[in-house]
């Protein structure tokens, strides 16, 4: 399913995964928690190299719950369905949205998500739930 | 479903076509993207089409799965000295159903499996929205959490 993609696309994506939100999740632990919370380095750590001290037992990791075969996959969709001219896109287009309360579309629960999808020749449709499509 | 399929018979005659595969797998919505390197094309499967949130338990299920698959994440926090080892999880887009369960009113009614792993507590945030979480631990069990912005700003 995703053979297709090569080793360097994956590592370039789990480098750019592994930084963005430490800071924002050290901030947040560091509220909560209400000890410090310090780089790894800062406490005289050995070895592994896990993010972050919490107080003095503590150690953090902060990670993406995500799969990353499949968010170089979503960075390829968005850069192609991205607005631009393009001679290519022609026939149809399709537009999914992730609607959290639907915007009064249908009188889903508050959990529902859907799709709206339009093209050409059809007026745009709203899918509710994955039965549907 | 048969008048799309000769429908696309008609768009493509080469029978390496993808469009082909894509209708013996009864396939009704696709999208193709020019990716560099792909060769021969590959069919997968849609990330944003159909995926389903069960409820809630869908982010212990989530957690599971990403630690089995990445191993590092706990590994590194086997360090003497540290008894309390936590892991700090911002879900993206890719895990859709864990995204989806964290924006439920609902916590999680069971705890994720961690403690084979040596982890004593779990962080579970939305990426882009830094200063609210779900945490879980044995003694916690699943709550709700924030930052303190009149201590951030004292």
């Amino acid at each position: 399913m995703r053979g297709w993609l090569d080793a360097s696309m994956v590592a370039m994506t789990k480098r750019a995964m592994s930084k963005e939100g430490e800071e924002e999740a050290r901030r947040l632990v560091e509220s909560v928690r209400g000890v410090p919370v310090t780089p790894w380095d800062e406490g005289g750590g050995r070895g592994s190299r896990y993010d972050f001290n919490i107080g003095k037992d503590g150690a953090l990791e902060v990670t993406s719950l995500a799969d990353e075969g499949a968010e170089v996959v979503l960075r390829r969709a968005s850069r192609a369905t991205t607005s631009r001219p393009s001679s290519r896109l022609t026939r149809t287009w399709l537009v999914m949205v992730d609607m959290p309360n639907n915007f009064g579309l249908t009188s889903g629960t508050p959990s529902s998500a859907g799709w709206l999808t339009g093209s050409k020749t059809n007026s745009w449709r709203w899918s509710a739930g994955a039965s549907r499509r | 479903m048969s008048r799309w399929s000769s429908r696309v018979q008609g768009l493509c005659d080469d029978p390496s076509c993808p469009f082909h595969g894509l209708a013996r797998l009864r396939v009704v919505s696709a999208t193709a993207f020019d990716v560099k390197g792909l060769r021969p094309p590959e069919i997968f499967m849609s990330l944003a089409h159909g995926q389903v949130c069960h409820g809630p338990n869908d982010l212990p299920e989530a957690i599971e799965q990403c630690l089995a698959d990445k191993p590092d994440n706990w590994r590194k926090l086997q360090v003497p000295g540290k008894a309390d080892r936590q892991v700090f999880f911002w879900a993206r887009q890719s895990r859709w159903s864990a995204l989806r369960a964290l924006r439920m009113d609902e916590l999680p009614s069971r705890a994720p499996d961690v403690e084979k792993y040596g982890i004593t507590g779990v962080w579970a945030g939305i990426l882009g929205r830094w200063d609210k979480a779900l945490f879980w631990s044995v003694t916690t069990d699943w709550v709700r959490v924030q930052i303190d912005e009149n201590a951030e700003s004292a």
